[in-house]
């Protein structure tokens, strides 16, 4: 039973790179995890041999900035006018869950953001959510271990 | 009475854009169609870094094509630096933008441009009767993308690409197993072209156009010294500057293109009508039974160009893993870079037309300055064309709806308003 830690995000663009500061922390840890950039393909070409897929990236619920959340992808839906990928990270999971037929338990991590502009530096409030992350991460690994085991 | 037909998001592109009409009765008074991705400044952010740094940071321009942009980035710093490379880097590279073409069409075709010709509102809505199509379309863009991982360490944003070579180039092993799933991908391609090819494709946006592409040399392919023009004009990449003529519109953060006064077309189709000659193998025999249906005039059918060419880049890039293959990979290929003051320009076919990339170096070798045009931008004023001729066709019709008509045309063009950013907005269902 494997699992993937997939960290979206753009280095130039702010509160949007939480997902790659989130990845060198877990990789530190010695966690398997990829640091996808701003597309799902990484996920596309592994997703035969995992089980367990998280998802880590800045995700706008309107809340406080630097807040944590974690959702089922069954759970949540994209409004399409907000994204600016081709096809939504949300929607683009669906379809591979779909097409594939894989069964496989698919989490959101998310961090609200500040301030998605063009900068190299994430906002403290969204810096400070960083290990708040990685425990939420690393709560789900142990759970799903734990349940498979 | 003057209206505005207003297309406020144009979904399945990438990146933000809109597309707004003025309408006065049957007349079209103004067509816009609006960028409105914040500029990125990365020619900016290059100044000062060093040539080796180059091809991780112009990566980042985007998610759906950095291969190309890194090819076309040490092309020109290696031109800049008076750097040949060798037979294999060619190949490699060669191979680097093939995988770029079969994962950025495959999206395009399958998930973006699909549902329109199918009546669905999206990919996922889709997914429930057109299982298959949608699988083998992912499993084409996984081919893509799983080659793009092995040849630049990551299936997109690649960090082993460098002016002189590869820092890590592929065993024979592994390209072996790449070609085994390169072969069993090409049914996605076939399908994308029997798809294309028998869905009907809309004729309003019909009108001679202008094509401009990479002439890639007696084969047909993605990179080379010249660019064609459907005038029958031949110019060096180094003229750069006279094909694009790119001016600032108020409207937009994307300069528009033009020459001779025109707007012009670069992509699948431009290359197709330029270069189609060249193809070979299935391709070249999909093309000349589908010539009639492959309108030049009708921008439209950039789709069906694109459906051939995925065909034409699966095979061509198991043919170059053969050739790899029987002549030997050499592990340690780079080159050696003595850094000096030069300038280079260089052209690559993006999947969604010609990229430029022109770099001046210091004697250090760190950038002074940088210029990148990319297809989309070269394309945006012959959007505009299309979105008006349609627009007006439509009117004297007395077509009322005219939102998703114009949309499509945009749509076939494959706009790449490159994203860095990629916030997700959600919405809880329970």
């Amino acid at each position: 039973m494997k699992y993937l830690i997939a960290c979206l995000g753009s280095p130039l663009m702010g509160d949007d790179s939480i997902g790659l500061a989130v990845a060198h922390e877990l990789a530190k840890r010695g966690y398997e995890v990829v640091a996808c950039g701003s597309d799902l393909s990484p996920v596309l070409t592994r997703m035969e041999d995992i089980d367990l897929l998280i998802v880590v990236d800045a995700i706008d619920l309107g809340a406080k900035p630097g807040s944590v959340f974690v959702l089922k992808l069954e759970e949540v839906n994209e409004v399409p006018a907000r994204t600016s990928h081709t096809i939504g990270v949300i929607s683009m999971l669906k379809i591979m869950m779909k097409v594939f037929q894989k069964p496989m338990d698919t989490y959101l991590v998310g961090v609200q953001p500040e301030r998605v502009k063009h900068s190299t530096e994430l906002t403290p409030k969204v810096r400070l959510a960083i290990n708040e992350v990685v425990v939420k991460v690393e709560e789900l690994i142990k759970e799903f271990q734990e349940n498979k085991s | 009475m003057v209206r505005e037909i207003v297309v406020e998001h144009v979904a399945r592109i990438e990146g933000h854009g809109a597309i707004k009409v003025l309408v006065d009765g049957d007349k079209v008074k103004e067509v816009k169609f609006e960028v409105f991705e914040g500029p990125r400044f990365i020619e900016r952010i290059l100044v000062g870094r060093t040539y080796y740094e180059v091809p991780d940071i112009v990566a980042r321009i985007c998610s759906i094509c950095p291969d190309p942009h890194q090819v076309a980035a040490v092309r020109a710093l290696e031109k800049a630096l008076g750097v040949a490379v060798d037979w294999q880097i060619e190949m490699l590279r060669e191979l680097q933008l093939l995988a770029d073409v079969i994962s950025s069409h495959a999206l395009h075709l399958y998930l973006l441009a699909l549902p329109d010709y199918l009546g669905y509102p999206d990919a996922l809505s889709m997914v429930d009767k057109y299982g298959r199509e949608v699988k083998l379309g992912l499993q084409l863009k996984r081919a893509g993308n799983t080659l793009k991982e092995l040849l630049t360490g990551r299936s997109i944003h690649g960090c082993t690409v460098k002016p002189g070579g590869y820092t890590k180039v592929p065993s024979p092993s592994e390209l072996e197993k790449l070609a085994d799933m390169l072969r069993q991908s090409m049914e996605g391609a076939v399908l994308a072209v029997k798809l294309f090819s028998s869905l009907k494709c809309p004729d309003f946006a019909r009108d001679e156009n202008m094509f401009m592409a990479v002439d890639p040399g007696s084969v047909y392919g993605f990179s080379g010294n010249h660019i064609l023009v459907s005038t029958g004009e031949r110019y060096p990449v180094e003229d750069y500057k006279k094909l694009t003529n790119e001016v600032t519109v108020p409207h937009s953060t994307a300069k528009h293109s033009y020459y001779n006064g025109k707007s012009f077309m670069v992509g699948a189709l431009a290359r197709i009508a330029l270069n189609g000659k060249k193809l070979k193998g299935q391709a070249v025999d999909m093309l000349r039974e589908l010539e009639p249906k492959l309108d030049l005039a009708n921008p439209l059918t950039n789709n069906l160009a694109q459906a051939i060419e995925a065909v034409y880049a699966v095979e061509r890039a198991i043919e170059v893993i053969d050739e790899l293959l029987d002549k030997g990979l050499k592990q340690e290929v780079m080159i050696e870079i003595k850094p000096k003051k030069g300038i280079g320009v260089s052209a690559v076919e993006a999947p969604r037309g010609i990229l430029y990339h022109c770099y001046e170096l210091d004697d250090e070798g760190r950038v002074v300055k940088a210029d990148i045009i990319t297809p989309t931008a070269q394309n945006v004023a012959n959007i505009e064309k299309y979105i008006k001729i349609t627009a007006e066709r439509l009117l004297l019709k007395g077509e009322e709806k005219l939102e998703l008509p114009l949309e499509l045309v945009v749509r076939a063009y494959d706009p790449c308003i490159s994203c860095s950013a990629h916030l997700v907005k959600v919405v809880k269902l329970r």
